[in-house]
């Protein structure tokens, strides 16, 4: 069959002249200032991944902080002061400002082009979603370096996070934070479900919607069901410390336990927001190096929405100690161990694609592989959790820990750094080093299960987590210091990853349009994708057209080149519908998301500042009206 | 039996391993164990199954698509899928078998014991019919062998968890909310317990001491806790007690029957009966103590009792008067 | 590469910018409105959590709130949907002068709605920080009080902009949405009615 694999990349094939035209027209503004402008969804894509990533690093500093901290009893590197700070940031910052927005950049970048557009429908709207996400993490850090950081957790129980206990603007900046970083991820959700459902290529009918396409889809429809719930959340916990509501106060009819069913009903759902679009990125790579189609689509797509669904029914599974009454405690741990079965079904399907198809070893499939392994792992811990006596035992300790970064960083951050080996050359076009690659594979993964496995064990020792020090006689120092050894391990494989992207960026080798033989059509066009992503819409007749032979992509003509114009096709079947025109470059995206980022850090100082916000906004509403135009 | 599956756990790979919380001196406490080695195997036979079916795909050659290939391939998936759903019921059934059993049958002979948590250290009352008879310790819960208790949580402050590892799981002390925990002791013994919620700079020192002892012995103490506080017994000591009623003490500490009715800090009525000071923090000597009272902030940074500038001598007979507090 | 190109399309007379539900605005104007929903259910579902706990809903001391503002403005915004309705059709015909007049009587009414909410928050009979009840009631309260704002700012914008400038196809459209967004005010307020003024008379 791979005879008929010929790479079809008659997309990006068009005179000369009609290319330039388009090159003109979907142009971005030129000069430093031409930053402020920009609105096409590969820049602000990539400004999502590279501000997550240098989130990561700083999230990773500061567990390296408190590894170093914890690998002896009665460390002396922290004070139980800064110790809160930091665990509470790095839990902030690996949740709300790296693994949710790279997974938001990721799919801003990549969806556009897997269903064959130009932009997201709503480019300036889009730009105010990374700039809010930007202005979050500079009032986070912005408090955190002057020794102000939010230090009640990444989930801020009340009342610890009340203005009783937690006086001072640490906690007040943190609540405004959440608020940024979900205004962001709403934005970007409304531009992708509207990509997805309006704007594939002709062809693209509901199934043959790449996985990649659906996992980010069903993360977006999460995101808008998930969110609402900590807006409320930080809303009510806002005015609770600065305007003397009575929402968590028992004294004055309000409840300490409603935070917790508002922050985990949408805290949960968060966990499976940072978890599909990883599936997606496994199943592509996974297609692509086993060179076919993952076995049993409509079971994967089936098996992720259900997940979504059950996603929003065990938020309770963290609430266990609470007491709350026992026949509800057991609804959700069969809920919780119901969620097993769909990710179960991914996983053989996944085993079922790979079956004899003696897949490729590059770099991306032993991410993957380290995936598999890891996550595997870190779901089955879930599934022990997921009991209620036996996680009355582990709640709070560090098998939590363990059981959380096996998760994350086996079921998120390995098919990151996979989808990083496998994209790379579409976006940069150039390859990433391969023989480092291998290495900080081999690092990492090493470095991950020697510093997250013991915690198991120390969970079981009964070391909870949280803590700033422990004394020696716990026996607990050898299973520290062996994770602390580890977190540094990989500390060096990300740094050779670093070191990897950063030469091969200028260095690598170049890549042509479709280095892997990969099926969908982000591949279609050339690496790097031109700011039109294709001279031609593709017009598809499978799920993988690169793979249909020479024909298998068919192209629309007949789009203007000196507007700015996307064909619009039906949700169902993704017939041609009309063809609408989206605005261009423009500030006013900057200065809307100034002036109410303004409003909303100067109100961790004083709420006036939420009102000159509001009123300052309405000119600037008119402003962005005014220039709707296209240039 | 059990003895065996501990010593073939990967734990065995790690040095110096004490099964702290899974050496367990209760009924719930063994269910619970039981369930956590039913579940290691059980899981792990599921690692490994997945993973070798992973590891034979990889090895695998010739993987031609044919339509009877795509079938065996559809059985495979749906007979994983099958086998998931029966081992996740088994967990379900098995959990919730746990769960009955965890809920500790309370009769008319259960002991209550009130705890309440405050930042960084824990209140425990004892009630009695009687008023008079009623009496508050702190850190250190006694509990007669063979007999249930039933501890009623509460929390002064913020969230706290009550958590002793070999006797049951935690609990959490929530404010505005009443939550119970209950088991019985059946080995004598001294088990180690701590708050497990993230309640602020000390969670890390909120520690306390369950000390199951037989009937008699612990009747004794009782008897003993409810007495007032013992009178200084010589002029040191009556030099101590003055210091402390005189210093700021008593706006913090209760000291039944020497005119100390403090509330902010744990009752010191019988501190010198305890074995540890500040939660289970230090060890109670009279070194300790003196630092304590001096700078308690060097020992236990953001703890809410204030350093206090007494004088070495004053300070030596106020310590020794503590100590006398049996 | 000279198979004949079966799957090739041509999109030189496809309708350019549509003015009803196909639109791509049309699309983001659901999903913001279906999280605007969203947000109120938790607040409602936060509503109700609250009241099962409480001993008196609402305290003793403040009693239910009166209904005569409420119901008003219940009334105001029905009658609102009129010219919302009007505005919608005008905006589908591309009539200028019906959408610049349904426009301004859109804007009457919010205006008139605005005023009378103020007697609304008075009739609660207690502040935000009185007791939970408050607390969540003006949150409510609130909430859908922004969510007027925003779209009366919407609606002014768009009507400064067509009085002043020559009207296009596309605002036209927006001339709708405005209708559209307005329709969905005006249905959450109905269920808000009840459990804001209707539910604490339930003893
Ligand atoms: C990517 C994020 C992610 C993912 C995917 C999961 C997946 C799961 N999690 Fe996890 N979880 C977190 C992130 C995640 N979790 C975080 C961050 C916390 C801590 C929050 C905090 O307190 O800070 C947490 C905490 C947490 C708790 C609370 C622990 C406590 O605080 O006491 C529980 C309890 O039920 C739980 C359960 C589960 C379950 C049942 C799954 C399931 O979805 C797992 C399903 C997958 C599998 C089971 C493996 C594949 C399945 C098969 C091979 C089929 C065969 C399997 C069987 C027969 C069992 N998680
Ligand atoms: C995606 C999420 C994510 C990720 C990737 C990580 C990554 C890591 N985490 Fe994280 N962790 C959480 C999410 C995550 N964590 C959450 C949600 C919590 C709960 C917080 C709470 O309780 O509130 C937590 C809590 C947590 C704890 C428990 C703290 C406590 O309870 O006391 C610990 C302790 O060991 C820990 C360790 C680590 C380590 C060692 C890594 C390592 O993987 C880090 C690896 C990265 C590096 C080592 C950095 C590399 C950087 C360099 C090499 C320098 C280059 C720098 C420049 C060029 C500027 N984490
Ligand atoms: C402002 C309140 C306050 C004052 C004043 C105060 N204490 Fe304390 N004390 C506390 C608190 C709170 C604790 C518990 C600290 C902890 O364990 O986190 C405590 C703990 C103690 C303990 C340890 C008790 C135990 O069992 O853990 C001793 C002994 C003690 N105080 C003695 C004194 C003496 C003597 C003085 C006067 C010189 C004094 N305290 C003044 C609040 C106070
Ligand atoms: Cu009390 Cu932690
Ligand atoms: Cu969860």
């Amino acid at each position: 069959m791979s005879a008929s694999r010929v790479p079809a990349t008659r997309p990006t094939t068009a005179p000369e002249d009609e290319r330039a035209a388009l090159a003109h027209t979907w142009r971005e503004r030129s000069g430093s200032l031409g930053l402020l402008f920009s609105v096409d969804h590969k820049t602000i894509g990539k400004r999502y991944i590279l501000t997550a990533v240098v989130f990561f690093l700083l999230g990773g500093l500061e567990a390296l902080a408190m590894r170093i901290q914890l690998a002896r009893p009665e460390g002396r590197l922290l004070n139980p002061d800064l110790y809160d700070q930091i665990f509470t940031m790095h839990g902030t910052t690996m949740m709300f400002f790296f693994a949710v927005p790279v997974m938001l950049g990721v799919g801003l970048y990549f969806v556009p082009l897997m269903v064959g557009t130009r932009n997201v429908p709503f480019p300036r709207l889009n730009a105010v979603g990374y700039w809010f996400y930007l202005a979050g993490g500079l009032l986070l850090y912005g408090c955190f370096f002057a020794n102000r950081g939010p230090d009640a957790g990444w989930f801020a129980y009340v009342p610890l996070s009340g203005n009783q206990y937690s006086s001072g603007h640490g906690m007040d900046a943190w609540v405004q934070i959440i608020n940024f970083t979900e205004v962001s991820a709403l934005i970007v959700a409304g531009s992708l479900i509207v990509t997805i459902f309006k704007q594939r290529a002709p062809g693209m009918s509901l199934n043959r919607i790449p996985l990649f396409v659906w996992a980010i889809l069903i993360t977006m429809i999460m995101i808008v069901f998930a969110m609402p719930a900590v807006i409320f959340a930080a809303g009510s916990l806002n005015s609770d410390r600065s305007l003397g509501t009575h929402f968590f106060n028992p004294a004055e009819g309000g409840d300490v336990l409603l935070w917790q069913h508002a922050f985990w009903f949408f805290g949960h759902p968060e966990v499976y927001i940072v978890f599909l679009p990883a599936l997606g990125i496994v199943s592509s790579i996974l297609s692509a190096f086993s060179r076919r189609p993952i076995f049993g689509y409509t079971a994967m797509v089936l098996a992720l929405v259900a997940t979504a669904f059950l996603g929003f029914g065990l938020w309770v599974h963290h609430m266990f100690a609470t007491g709350l009454p026992q026949l509800g405690q057991s609804f959700f741990t069969a809920a919780s161990l119901m969620i097993a079965l769909p990710t179960g079904v991914q996983i053989f399907c996944w085993i079922a694609t790979i079956w004899g198809s003696r897949p490729r070893w590059e770099p991306p499939l032993l991410f993957v592989l380290g995936f598999f392994f890891t996550f595997l792992i870190g779901g089955l811990t879930g599934v022990m959790l997921a009991s209620v006596p036996m996680d009355l035992q582990a709640h709070d300790t560090f098998f939590v820990v363990a059981h959380l970064h096996y998760v994350l960083i086996g079921g998120a951050v390995f098919p990151l750094i996979g989808g990083l080996f496998f994209w790379f050359p579409k976006v940069t076009g150039r390859f990433l080093g391969r023989t480092l690659g291998f290495w900080s594979f081999g690092l990492l993964f090493v470095g991950f299960n020697l510093t997250f496995f013991p915690m198991h064990e120390l969970g079981f020792h009964g070391m909870p987590r949280r803590v700033y020090t422990y004394a020696p006689d716990r026996g607990w120092n050898g299973l520290n210091l062996a994770a602390s050894v580890g977190a540094g391990v990989m500390g060096i494989a990300i740094l050779l990853i670093l070191i990897n992207a950063i030469r091969s960026a200028r260095h690598g080798k170049p890549a042509p349009g479709n280095p892997w033989g990969a099926e969908t059509l982000e591949w279609a066009t050339s690496s790097p994708p031109p700011v039109y992503n294709f001279a031609r819409i593709p017009v598809v007749r499978s799920l993988s057209p690169l793979w249909d032979g020479p024909d298998g992509i068919g192209v629309v003509t007949g789009l203007p080149t000196d507007k700015r114009e996307l064909l619009v096709t039906h949700p169902l079947d993704a017939v041609p519908s009309h063809r609408e025109e989206v605005p261009g470059p423009s500030v006013n995206p900057f200065i809307l998301s100034v002036i109410m980022s303004a409003g909303l850090i100067g109100s961790v100082f004083s709420l006036w500042w939420i009102l000159i916000g509001a009123v300052l906004s309405v000119p600037a509403a008119f402003a962005w009206y005014w220039t709707q135009e296209a240039p | 039996m059990r003895r065996a599956l501990v010593l073939l756990s990967p734990c065995a790979l790690f040095a110096g391993c004490r099964y702290a919380t899974l050496d367990r001196a209760t009924p719930e406490g063994s269910r619970i164990t039981d369930l956590h080695w039913f579940m290691f195997w059980l899981f792990g036979a599921v690692f490994f199954a997945v993973m070798g079916s992973l590891a034979a795909a990889l090895m695998r050659r010739g993987g031609v698509f044919s339509p009877e290939g795509e079938r065996r391939r559809s059985a495979a998936v749906i007979w994983g899928a099958a086998v998931s759903c029966v081992l996740l019921l088994v967990t379900l059934g098995a959990s919730v078998w746990a769960g009955r059993e965890v809920a500790t049958p309370t009769g008319p002979d259960t002991l209550e014991i009130r705890v309440i948590g405050h930042q960084w250290w824990w209140e425990v009352r004892y009630p009695a019919a009687v008023a008079a008879q009623e009496f508050t310790t702190a850190n250190e819960i006694h509990v007669p062998v063979g007999r249930a208790v039933r501890f009623l949580l509460g929390s002064d402050d913020v969230i706290h968890s009550f958590w002793a590892p070999n006797l049951n799981g935690k609990k959490d002390l929530l404010p505005g909310r009443s939550t119970t925990e209950s088991f019985r002791v059946e080995r004598a013994g001294t088990y180690p317990g701590r708050c497990a919620e993230f309640c602020g700079y000390q969670h890390a020192h909120m520690g306390f001491v369950v000390i199951a002892e037989p009937p008699e012995r612990f009747d004794a103490w009782l008897a003993g806790q409810r007495r007032d506080a013992e009178e200084p017994s010589n002029e040191t000591q009556r030099h101590g007690l003055a210091v402390f009623l005189s210093g700021p003490c008593v706006t913090c500490h209760t000291i039944r029957g020497a005119g100390a009715f403090g509330h902010r800090g744990p009752d010191l009525t019988h501190l010198a009966s305890r074995s540890t000071i500040a939660a289970d923090t230090l060890p109670n000597t009279t070194g300790h103590l003196a630092g304590w009272i001096v700078d308690s902030q060097r020992l236990k940074p953001g703890n809410r009792m204030p350093p206090n500038l007494i004088p070495s001598g004053d300070l030596l007979d106020l310590v020794a008067y503590l100590r006398g507090l049996r | 590469m000279t198979a004949p190109r079966t799957l090739d399309l041509d999109a030189s007379d496809l309708p350019r910018g549509v003015l009803d539900s196909r639109s791509l605005v049309w699309w983001g104007t659901i999903v913001m409105t279906v999280t605007e929903g969203m947000v109120f259910a938790i607040s409602v579902g936060g509503y109700f959590y609250l009241r099962t706990l409480s001993s008196a809903w609402p305290p003793t001391h403040t009693g239910p709130p009166d209904l005569t503002a409420a119901t008003v403005n219940l009334g105001i915004l029905l009658l609102s949907a009129i010219p919302a309705v009007w505005l919608d059709r005008a905006g589908k015909r591309q009539d200028a002068r019906m959408v610049r007049l349904t426009l301004a009587a859109n804007l009457v009414f919010g205006t008139a709605f605005c005023v009378v909410r103020v007697f609304e928050f008075k009739a609660l009979h207690c502040m935000w920080n009185s007791s939970a009840y408050g607390s969540i009631t003006w949150t409510i309260l609130g909430l859908h009080t922004s969510n007027l704002l925003t779209s009366l700012l919407e609606t002014l914008i768009v009507f400064v902009y067509v009085l002043v400038k020559p009207i296009e196809e596309r605002h036209f459209l927006d001339a709708r949405l405005d209708g559209v967004f307005w329709y969905f005010i005006v249905v959450t307020w109905i269920p808000l009615y009840v459990v804001l003024f209707l539910v604490p008379r339930i003893r």
